[in-house]
């Protein structure tokens, strides 16, 4: 059987599903359930939880007008696009739960980096705080954009290197050497930025790279991270 | 900030289905919107392989410890509890089904073929992580590392590679192809034993799949149908990669292989690497004939006996490996018939670990021919005498007796210098209940200290932690504990944190 018959298969039940026939729903059930409870227990607290959020997530993908279900057009795996689709409803439950979660910020970086909790700047003087917060902000707004894309998933979410090269798409390898790369640019354009505004001698320089080599990825979540907890 | 993504968008990206152009783009929207961002990030953990963790359970399988992975999936040691075995258990990426077809195709190559030199499937299950395959775990490397470790002479490279041949016969037999015969996909045990493995691309030789460049016929890497001759390329290549350290080009002449290679063997190879396949052996088992028909090296064994080392240590080290059975030896040898089954037996005595016999058979080979004393230093290994063997052996050896020191005489008792560390490197190999206990029981075998005896107690404390057992660790910090005159649950949090709950 080749991939274009199984994608039919499940696109022709994927429709069914979305028009409400109940065979579907109960073959769709058996044969996605195990994909769903692995999905929702990622986010459940207890079993309970974990059932009230498999349901939330078999009402929208299979209720509304149109159902969700409808939206897969069956060209990649229905499995994957199930993941997705699950994993949508779950952290917008989670957002809208969570009180302790900010929502999506509006504010640019600088906001980010303005927020009062600065034990993550301990380590550094009290005069070079501003002119830290500022290096790193100008940084991060100069790497490219596949550098920031890789410093998310790897630093805010702390994605192990298998796990990368998955949600990129890359190679393990590449996306290896492509996180190493751009978190190696973020330390080499602050630092650049710090002995520029601050006027530091190299000695001072390499005493404060190395604590900002610590630092990088606790500020760097805090600047990447608009919806973390 | 672009629109976002659809669903099937993202299911693309981590299927790794998605044109170029589109997963730039895609990663350019990931750069500034967190929500996609978590999304994908979600996924990635999801269905990322590798992600099983030590303590975990697969059926009833205990998993250990990851073993290697790669694109389609990840490879782990665990534990079976009801049969007391260490196995292997390779698991595909669940957002991959073809890779999960094309595993059950393994799985079922593999069962139809029982043979030594074919890597033993012993169970297949399909649950919520996907198809897992649950096969024999070999204590060893890849032919690979192997070569790079052992740095075989030519005849080790053959005895290695003929025992991969009768394995891929078997595989022939049974109207199956490899398809992807390399170093990687060798697994050489501690006992010697040469295993065909990663059977994933095994099929009859109808689909287009694709091997490995370098070991991969050129009928093969150009996606014309295939037989069994393409799988003779790549065996033939990977005794020459094994010698040369590099592959060389299809159809390369018996006067361009490497000079290590004795001319006679040059001559099976090349023709074995020919471009055409009708200008190669019609069947491997042609290309074993011919290769086990030239002249051995009568006296260059020495080199090549480190692999009997290997196997006799490795049953010492790692107790449990089946016995073999041997046939009777003649009590007064006189001809070289007589000789061959004394070596014969010989050689069975070292997988077997025993000494007696080593010896016995050692005195009445070196009572035909006084060269025979070569294999004096294996069967002074095995008695136990570590030092005065690899004294022995560095004459032949050179720097590498040092290593075969190293790595197989942890436990020998004329080597005190040292011994606890090397016994912690062996150690560090693997990690499963079955050799976090092993290594317990070092408390009181193989320690002369107290500090030893510390090293040894931690070191299991922390194989016990490895794998999530912390009952087992609270009761090895009680050995610990009784060292130091302290208590067990303060040994256990300063040394596996991760217990202290």
């Amino acid at each position: 059987m080749g991939a274009t018959d199984i994608h039919a298969i499940d696109l022709a039940l994927a429709s069914e599903c979305a028009a409400g026939d109940a065979r579907a729903i109960a073959t769709f059930e058996q044969r996605f359930g195990p994909v769903l409870r692995t999905v929702t227990a990622r986010f459940a607290t207890d079993p309970q939880h974990a059932d009230e959020l498999r349901q939330l997530v078999r009402v929208r993908l299979l209720t509304g007008t149109p159902p969700r279900i409808s939206q897969y057009t069956g060209r990649g795996h229905f499995e994957n696009w199930l993941r997705v689709a699950a994993l949508r409803v779950c952290l917008n439950a989670q957002r809208g739960q969570d009180p302790a979660r900010p929502n999506a910020s509006t504010g640019g970086l600088a906001d980010l980096v303005d927020r009062d909790d600065d034990v993550e700047l301990n380590f550094l003087k009290a005069q070079y705080r501003d002119a830290f917060r500022a290096a790193i902000t100008a940084a991060v707004r100069g790497l490219e954009s596949s550098e920031r894309a890789v410093l998310r998933l790897g630093v805010v979410h702390r994605l192990s290197i298998d796990q990368l090269c998955v949600a990129l798409g890359i190679h393990r390898a590449t996306a290896a050497r492509r996180l190493a790369k751009a978190r190696e640019r973020l330390v080499e354009r602050t630092l650049a930025g710090l002995k520029a505004s601050l006027a530091l001698d190299d000695g001072e320089l390499a005493s404060l790279q190395r604590d900002i080599d610590g630092q990088v990825e606790i500020t760097l979540s805090r600047l990447l991270a608009e919806t973390e907890p | 900030m672009t629109t976002c993504p659809s669903d099937e968008t993202i299911a693309a990206l981590v299927e790794g289905a998605l044109a170029e152009d589109d997963r730039v783009e895609l990663e350019r929207h990931l750069a500034g919107c967190p929500s996609c961002a978590a999304i994908v990030a979600e996924v990635a953990k999801l269905v990322a392989p590798g992600d099983a963790v030590a303590g975990a359970e697969i059926g009833r399988y205990e998993i250990a410890e990851p073993l290697g992975r790669g694109g389609m999936g990840v490879v782990l040691e665990a534990f079976d509890p009801l049969l007391s075995r260490r196995v292997a258990i390779k698991i595909v990426r669940p957002d991959k089904p073809l890779a999960r077809d094309r595993l059950l195709a393994e799985a079922r190559a593999l069962a139809l073929v029982a043979d030594p030199h074919v890597l033993a499937i012993h169970d297949v299950l399909d649950g919520e992580r996907g198809i897992c395959l649950v096969t024999e775990l070999v204590d060893g490397d890849s032919a690979d590392v192997w070569c790079r470790r052992v740095r075989p002479t030519w005849p080790q490279v053959r005895d290695l590679y003929l025992q991969v041949a009768r394995g891929l016969m078997a595989v022939h037999a049974r109207g199956l192809m490899h398809r992807d015969v390399k170093p990687a996909n060798v697994l050489v045990g501690r006992d010697g034993r040469a295993r065909l493995g990663d059977f994933g691309l095994v099929g009859d030789g109808t689909a287009a799949l694709g091997g490995t460049p370098g070991f991969m016929a050129p009928e093969q890497a150009a996606g014309v149908a295939i037989d069994v001759r393409a799988d003779q390329f790549g065996l033939a290549m990977a005794m020459i990669h094994a010698v040369a350290g590099a592959v060389v080009p299809a159809g390369t002449s018996a006067a361009a292989l490497p000079r290590e290679i004795p001319a006679g063997a040059r001559d099976v190879l090349a023709r074995a690497i020919a471009v055409r396949p009708d200008d190669r052996f019609a069947r491997v088992a042609e290309l074993v004939a011919a290769l086990e028909a030239r002249p051995r090296r009568r006296w260059g064994f020495a080199a090549a006996a480190v692999g009997l080392v290997v196997a006799a240590l490795a049953v010492w080290v790692w107790p449990g490996a089946p016995p073999s059975v041997v046939p009777p030896v003649p009590a007064t040898p006189s001809s070289t018939a007589d000789a061959e089954a004394l070596e014969k037996a010989l050689k069975d005595a070292l997988g077997e670990k025993d000494a007696d016999k080593c010896a016995d058979n050692l005195a009445s080979l070196v009572a035909i021919d006084a060269r025979h004393e070569e294999y004096r230093p294996f069967c002074e290994l095995l008695a136990g005498r570590c030092q005065a063997a690899v004294a022995a052996m560095r004459p032949r050896l050179g720097a590498a007796a040092d290593g075969v020191a190293k790595d197989f005489c942890p436990a020998d008792g004329d080597i005190v210098e040292g011994r606890a560390e090397r016994a912690l490197t062996q150690g560090s190999r693997g990690r499963s209940p079955a050799a976090c206990a092993h290594r317990a029981t070092w408390v009181t075998t193989l320690a002369t200290t107290r500090a030893e005896m510390q090293k040894y107690a931690i070191n299991a404390i922390e194989c016990f932690e490895g794998i999530g057992r912390c009952d087992a660790a609270l009761a090895q910090a009680g050995v610990l504990a009784e060292l130091r005159a302290t208590a067990p649950e303060l040994e256990l949090a300063r040394v596996a944190p991760k217990c202290r709950r």
